[in-house]
């Protein structure tokens, strides 16, 4: 590490904050909140500064707290009295703002465990040994989540509400 | 993104922290357009960082300044054992002191407080942040905002489990932005933002967080709101770039951030 906190700070920045935000983006499409969230998935990873010793151990740390705070952040929508959507150029309106409200209701839903399991699985494309590594758990707890996951997502579609 | 047919997110963003691209995944890379977009997207960033990363290093840089020195063992109980005696006399006189020049609390504060961006070491806290075109960033406290400046806030209410934010009108009064709960655990941002507008002079904010819903009287004048267990209240004054502080105060509308 560098002996300048300030040159080290500038280093992780541009090395990590990139993809920290290329992730929230991808949960939280079209809206301010995804700086936001990626802001404070950032300033937390540097305020864990062992982590930064192993890139690997750094990115699925980003991976999990950054979903976790995403998932926070579309649970706060239910505060929302005016929402607040970008215009996003690169994506049609409509989509996104479907997509959101479908995360949040699956958000209001879903435990936890389930919520972070659906999206590394299903919005961040990941496989089973990736999310069992993110997570700090098995492949086979993998399994028995997302097979939970298809039970619960079957019955709010029965519902309606998925 | 499958995984039976692409790298995930997550092997492309590993590789790229590591520094450790493999053949495989390179070749994959030059023949897919999507690997190569989000290989090129999460390329270190450059240019200069923003302000939010720029007071992230001044803090650092306070803390830092604000470290004891580590001390091997055997050197501290040295160190104790040779001022033992100036010790035993210097702890309660500095006790005493502690005690007859603490501050007061801040309870009482009303809406001419200065304003407050920063981190308390208890009790709420409030960030307040900018976006500009396409950057955000943590407003510093005294920094001037633009027309056009979008305003977000964010409040850790600290077990007080409502939040109310509240501008200041051309005549005095009080007009209500925004009401809404947090759970009192979590720092709550605001899930709606305002625009600066073009009239010139000074945008003036005043949060209230309370832990039961504010009474009609402190809705149409939150300034009687005084801090205490159940109320605590911040104002935020902020200066318009280019034009007098002592103009015409806050017209905000509301906008997406």
């Amino acid at each position: 590490m560098p002996n300048s906190p300030n040159g080290d700070l500038a280093d992780t920045y541009r090395r990590y904050f990139p993809m920290i935000l290329c992730k929230c983006s991808r949960i939280l499409r079209g809206s301010g909140d995804a700086q936001d969230v990626a802001q404070e998935t950032f300033i937390r990873l540097w305020q864990s500064q062992g982590l930064l010793r192993d890139p690997k151990a750094a990115v699925a740390w980003i991976y999990r707290t950054a979903t976790n705070l995403a998932i926070d952040k579309l649970r706060a929508d239910r505060f929302d009295a005016m929402p607040v959507e970008m215009k996003d150029e690169h994506a049609d309106a409509e989509d996104i703002s479907h997509a959101r409200h479908y995360l949040r209701k699956l958000a209001e839903t879903l435990s936890e465990e389930q919520m972070l399991v659906a999206v590394l699985s299903r919005v961040d494309g990941m496989n089973h040994r990736e999310i069992g590594e993110v997570m700090g758990t098995s492949e086979r707890t993998v399994r028995r989540v997302l097979e939970g996951l298809d039970g619960s997502l079957a019955k709010l579609r029965a519902k309606g509400e998925a | 993104m499958n995984s039976a047919k692409h790298p995930s997110f997550f092997a492309l963003d590993q590789a790229v922290a590591s520094g450790n691209i493999s053949v495989t995944l390179q070749q994959h890379a030059d023949a897919c357009q999507q690997c190569r977009q989000h290989l090129a997207r999460i390329q270190p960033a450059k240019g200069v960082e923003p302000a939010w990363v720029a007071n992230l290093a001044s803090q650092q840089a306070r803390i830092v300044a604000l470290v004891v020195p580590k001390r091997s063992l055997s050197t501290l109980v040295q160190w104790l054992v040779t001022f033992k005696y100036p010790l035993m006399l210097a702890v309660p006189a500095a006790a005493a002191l502690l005690f007859l020049v603490r501050p007061s609390p801040r309870l009482g504060q009303g809406v001419d407080a200065d304003p407050y961006v920063g981190v308390k070491s208890a009790g709420p806290m409030l960030w307040t942040y900018i976006r500009r075109s396409e950057k955000t960033f943590l407003w510093d406290g005294t920094a001037a905002v633009a027309p056009g400046d979008r305003i977000r806030l964010k409040v850790d209410p600290a077990r007080l489990t409502f939040v109310s934010a509240f501008s200041r009108a051309e005549d005095g009064s009080w007009k209500l932005l925004w009401a809404g709960r947090s759970d009192g655990k979590n720092p709550l941002a605001l899930p709606v933002a305002w625009e600066i507008d073009e009239q010139p002079g000074q945008e003036r904010l005043l949060i209230v967080a309370s832990r039961q819903e504010l009474t009609a009287a402190e809705r149409s004048d939150p300034g009687i709101v005084s801090n205490n267990q159940d109320r605590w209240s911040q104002a935020l004054f902020l200066q318009k770039s280019g034009h007098a502080s002592e103009s015409s105060p806050a017209n905000l509308d509301a906008s997406g951030l």
